[in-house]
């Protein structure tokens, strides 16, 4: 679909490329369905991220034609994408659920440390969801999408459409107030194995 | 404001992990994105829009005073111009977005942003935070793929103090915001399509939707979900309708005026965290929202914002279609 995925080509030039040639924007879809799966996997779960991901690159098309190109990188543009598919997701399917973050860590031979480590994990991860769930929507995104997509505050402020400032503001409230929810975080974290080291998605 | 992951940020992530999507997912996906591409030249469809009731305002007024006076006893002014409203709303021919048209949507806001002192870059500050009125306006085009561009020109903020302006601009907070720019974007997707018209389905949608452990009064929660709705013109007339009428329904409701265009202004007071405010909305006779204001009643000593602060301001122009995609500013 796509032998371009390495290619010197923006993303912004090969989604204009595509205006004309719609078969280019196969590049896109190569360079960037594993992270969008990734990112809806991480907020709504792995039983509905390929629906999400493929739905976020069919909405991505439709929409090409307004994509903004002075952006080189649609990675956030299509995270954006993906947030009000989540979004729609959520409402109707996980409404009552309030889940906010998956859990996914391959922590789970019995028997082991690794896996005292997953109930701690489990444990934690439930504690995070309660406290993101007190969080306004903007401070929630802003924080998950940050802290898991490792997006810059500006990458952000696209996929939210708010200032870049506002973007730290949100970030920075988001964290103060589940740190005082959770006074004892430092201490669950230093329980993780290694919670300074983080994989790159 | 330093962009450096700290150790809550990094558990999310050890947390959340890399989970990578399957063969079959990919391919799922990859295949579906194909038939689209190849279907392309058959998508573009047409729809024909109806034209628009001609209501006359004297009359829409009128209307709505002969509401407020004779309905009965037992219904607030609010609820009665709401739902008197919500009558009008649902008789209104919906605008629609057409192969050459958008319904166009354009809004000014004033927000509060808050930077704290650790994020100004060494900039010397003495207050813990720097607290700022951010100005903008945003503009809106809805399409007829249910798509909606979005440009969002960000003005010049305004301050408490010359102190605050002097550590903002230092910190390059400024170029932080980009102030001065105009960011376009097509992220936005109306969601009207997920919320029923049914009035109890309608009432449920939104309490599900409703935060309800922030400490917030459950009417101004329920307020803040079904305002969402009826935000811009994405709403149906039926949609719209409805949901004026749940809100018609709360407990607390002001009715502050009703102006000459039979716009209605409607306020309740609460409490946030000790802080008294006051939420301000208005709504014309499409049943469009118009206006909303959050004022801070009370001095804020931990911000150091002063009382009578507007913690956020919008308001909306008349939705209408335009073939014109550019920024009106």
């Amino acid at each position: 679909m796509a032998s371009e995925v390495h290619s010197d080509r923006s993303d912004a030039e090969i989604i204009a490329a595509s205006l004309d040639h719609p078969t280019e924007f196969g590049i896109i879809f190569a360079r960037h369905h594993a992270r969008v799966y990734t990112y809806a996997a991480r907020r709504i779960g792995i039983g509905e991220a390929g629906d999400v991901a493929s739905e976020v690159f069919l909405k991505a098309f439709r929409l090409r034609y307004r994509y903004d190109h002075t952006r080189p990188n649609s990675l956030p543009w299509l995270f954006g994408i993906a947030q009000n598919t989540i979004g729609d997701g959520l409402r109707s399917i996980r409404r009552r659920q309030r889940v906010y973050l998956y859990f996914h860590r391959d922590v789970s031979a019995p028997g082991t440390e690794l896996a005292d480590d997953r109930l701690v994990a489990e444990a934690v991860t439930d504690r995070l969801n309660a406290e993101l769930g007190k969080l306004s929507k903007g401070d929630r995104d802003a924080l998950l999408l940050f802290a898991l997509e490792g997006l810059t505050y500006s990458e952000i402020g696209v996929t939210l459409g708010i200032p870049t400032g506002t973007v730290g503001s949100r970030i920075s409230r988001a964290r103060r107030k589940i740190g005082q929810a959770i006074p004892d975080l430092e201490q669950i974290a230093a329980r993780m194995h290694n919670p300074d080291e983080v994989d790159d998605a | 404001m330093p962009e450096k992951q700290d150790r809550l940020d990094r558990l999310l992530r050890k947390l959340a992990g890399s989970p990578v999507p399957s063969r079959s997912d990919r391919e799922r996906a990859e295949t579906q994105l194909m038939e689209l591409i190849e279907g392309e030249p058959n998508i573009r469809r047409s729809r024909v829009r109806r034209p628009l009731i001609a209501w006359t305002a004297a009359a829409l007024i009128a209307a709505l005073t002969l509401i407020v006076v004779f309905y009965p006893g037992s219904t607030s002014p609010a609820a009665a111009a709401i739902r008197e409203i919500a009558d009008l709303a649902e008789q209104v021919d919906p605008l629609e977005a057409t192969d050459e048209s958008f319904v166009y949507t354009r809004s000014e806001t004033q927000v509060l942003g808050v930077i704290p002192r650790e994020g100004l870059g060494g900039v010397p500050y003495d207050a813990e935070y720097l607290v700022y009125e951010a100005h903008m306006i945003r503009e809106s085009w809805l399409g007829n793929y249910d798509t909606v561009q979005v440009s969002v020109m960000v003005l010049q903020p305004s301050f408490f103090s010359d102190e605050d302006a002097e550590a903002y601009y230092a910190a390059g907070i400024d170029g932080q915001d980009r102030v001065g720019e105009t960011i376009t974007s097509t992220v936005h997707q109306p969601d009207d399509r997920t919320w029923p018209t049914d009035p109890n389905d309608l009432d449920a949608a939104i309490r599900d939707d409703m935060i309800t452990d922030r400490g917030l009064p459950e009417p101004v929660e329920y307020l803040l979900v079904a305002l969402d709705i009826v935000r811009e013109s994405h709403a149906s007339p039926e949609l719209r309708a409805a949901t004026l009428r749940l809100i018609g329904d709360l407990d607390g409701l002001n009715l502050e005026n009703i102006d000459p265009d039979g716009i209605s202004t409607i306020s309740i007071d609460y409490e946030e965290q000790t802080i008294s405010k006051t939420l301000t909305f208005s709504i014309d006779t499409s049943g469009y929202l118009r206006f909303e204001e959050v004022v801070r009643i009370d001095e804020d000593t931990t911000f150091r914002i002063p009382a009578g602060s507007a913690e956020s301001l919008s308001t909306w122009d008349e939705p209408r279609t335009t073939t014109n995609l550019n920024t009106q500013g």
